[in-house]
């Protein structure tokens, strides 16, 4: 075989083989973090109850179906989100530094949801109508950072100095518009400033579900024109894809993704960031590769991310932490490698 | 079986001031045509109204007898291969994911076929790029992303090459060889290639076709001998040149002090 057959089958054998790894992995996770709580359900419990459904105690169905269940499955269909929107950033940008959290999505969505409910109170009631308006922000704020960045010249450094800008301002209002939600409406709503799975619902995991899949699908259903655009309008133009199509579509899904997570567990930063990083050390690249395996990872990383907080806060006995601030802790070092060895290229 | 047909295009990037005015022109297969010019003549805009990325306000570009702008984007990608690329940094790309994008007018499947490799392997030893394959593109010299971007253009397998000046940055020796392979694939696949060029000589040694191009107009067209003429030149370029025609090496142009 040649140099080139061999790059491309090598490269679709890694992809399966880490396929393999990280779905192991997932699945030990998974009932890992089925296991990790406040109350006494062990490991061997939970499995009884999975391959049992009779004989079992209402308490520990209540425990593990109402509680761990769906907040294991929210952290990894979150990840899902945040990671396949890292991506879908990047690409549209072209820009690796590029994130919703770093360039104002995240926040400009708190915001905007925040006022809503101050507005109307009840709004708060309807997890569909809280997405879209979030959805609102986010595609406000990116925009904004957009707009900036052209102003102040375009380049890589550009964009993240007006996301820092946009977000800077968004982080300052919807903390003020936090504030009020959680005195005047009695809201637990201030938490989600900085992330947090403690709020989740059965019903929260229906909609992340379907959000996460269709996201995952279209992504990778555009993974070759997200491939072209990073070499530029007039390269994507030559392939047959409309470069402004490509951008505004990835922008709006981007923009969709980050704000049903951030409707639901509020700002979790740096997933987007950390894990398309970590797909394309991995495997190059190639989107086709690239968002399934950072699906995977994203899942993976706020998992474990919030098995850290369950442990870390039983054992502290401080209360729950926000899982927002263990991706920050995590992620920013990581920004700043990335921004050294950026300014050195 | 190819042919380019532009009948009286204009293009103007701000509506006022016209890039490119009166332009009639004809290739046909099989042809090296270089377009020459001092800065700001209008060369890159001519490729750019051809690759179909500028939308010339008057007259139209017909391929094969078809209006250009009523093909489909999809449709004029699998013919027109142009140079324009930007590279990203920071993205962890090697030269093999760069080159197999340009496929994608032809990948029918969701990954590469045998022959989407093949055509790239093609590519790559067209230019002398083998063994720079497996590098990462932001980490290559500005010669050796240079031969990459003509290697991009030829893994599609267009029929109408636009080469915005495919010598830049290469060392004396690449600059001939990339300018033979390029005339010798014209002629073995019957293609038309338009490019641009600085140099004069290497222009007259490599094109069937030259096109004097000054302000936006076209000065004087027709085979090397007939276009490069001490007053044409002068004309163009405001320089007193001296042109020896030469059996062997051609018409060499010699700038006059």
């Amino acid at each position: 075989m040649d140099y080139a057959e061999k790059y491309f089958q090598e490269k679709k054998r890694k992809f399966f083989l880490v396929l393999a790894f990280l779905s192991v992995l997932l699945t030990f996770t998974f009932i890992f973090s089925l296991n990790i709580g406040s109350s006494n359900v062990g490991l061997l419990e939970i499995l009884t109850l999975m391959s049992t459904s009779s004989k079992t105690s209402s308490t520990l169905i209540n425990i593990v179906y109402n509680l761990r269940l769906p907040r294991t499955l929210a952290a990894m269909f979150i990840g899902v989100l945040l990671a396949i929107s890292g991506v879908l950033i990047q690409s549209v940008t072209r820009n690796s530094l590029a994130e919703p959290f770093l360039l104002g999505l995240s926040s400009g969505a708190l915001t905007f949801m925040a006022l809503a409910i101050i507005i109307v109170p009840s709004i708060a009631l309807s997890l569909h109508y809280v997405s879209v308006i979030s959805f609102i922000g986010a595609l406000i704020a990116f925009t904004l950072t957009l707009t900036l960045s052209e102003a102040i010249g375009g380049s890589a450094t550009s964009l993240i100095l007006a996301g820092l800008a946009v977000t800077a301002g968004f982080s300052g209002l919807s903390s003020f518009l936090a504030f009020i939600v959680q005195s005047k409406l009695n809201m637990p709503f201030l938490i989600l400033l900085l992330g947090s799975l403690s709020q989740i619902l059965r019903g929260h995991v229906v909609m992340l579900a379907l959000v996460s899949i269709a996201g995952f699908t279209l992504a990778l259903i555009m993974a070759k024109r997200l491939n072209a655009i990073i070499y530029g309008d007039e390269h994507a133009l030559q392939l047959g894809y409309n470069p402004k199509t490509v951008r505004i579509f990835a922008s709006m899904l981007a923009a969709l993704l980050t704000s049903v997570s951030v409707a639901i567990a509020g700002i979790i930063g740096f997933i987007g960031l950390i894990v398309p990083h970590m797909s394309r050390l991995i495997i190059g690249s190639d989107n086709r590769y690239v968002v399934p395996l950072s699906a995977l990872l994203g899942a993976l990383v706020l998992c474990v991310s919030d098995i850290f907080v369950r442990i870390a806060s039983e054992g502290l006995a401080i209360g729950e932490i926000p899982v927002g601030a263990v991706t920050s802790v995590l992620g920013a070092p990581f920004f700043a490698y990335l921004l050294l060895t950026k300014v050195k290229a | 079986m190819v042919c380019i047909r532009i009948s009286d295009m204009g293009f103007s990037y701000d509506d006022k001031l016209f890039t490119l005015k009166d332009i009639d022109l004809n290739f046909c297969e099989a042809e090296v045509t270089t377009v020459l010019g001092p800065n700001g003549a209008g060369k890159t805009t001519l490729l750019k109204c051809l690759a179909r990325i500028l939308k010339p306000q008057k007259g139209t570009i017909y391929i094969d007898g078809r209006d250009l702008w009523k093909m489909s984007l999809y449709e004029a990608a699998k013919i027109i291969g142009y140079s324009e690329v930007e590279i990203p940094r920071g993205f962890n790309v090697k030269v093999l994911d760069f080159l197999s994008t340009s496929r994608y007018p032809h990948m029918r499947t969701f990954l590469e076929s045998l022959e989407d490799i093949k055509a790239v392997k093609e590519s790559l030893r067209e230019v002398g790029a083998e063994k720079f394959s497996l590098r990462k593109i932001e980490q290559l010299s500005s010669g050796e992303l240079q031969r990459i971007i003509i290697a991009k253009i030829l893994a599609k397998k267009p029929k109408i090459l636009l080469l915005d000046e495919p010598t830049l940055h290469l060392d004396i020796k690449y600059q001939i060889d990339i300018l033979k392979k390029i005339r010798e694939i014209t002629k073995k696949h019957k293609l038309i290639t338009i490019m641009t060029i600085h140099d004069l000589r290497l222009a007259s040694m490599f094109s069937d076709k030259i096109i004097l191009l000054k302000n936006g107009k076209i000065v004087s067209i027709g085979s090397p001998p007939e276009v490069l003429t001490p007053k044409n030149i002068e004309e163009t370029y405001g320089i007193r040149v001296k042109v020896i025609k030469d059996t062997e090496a051609g018409v060499i142009v010699v700038p006059l002090p």
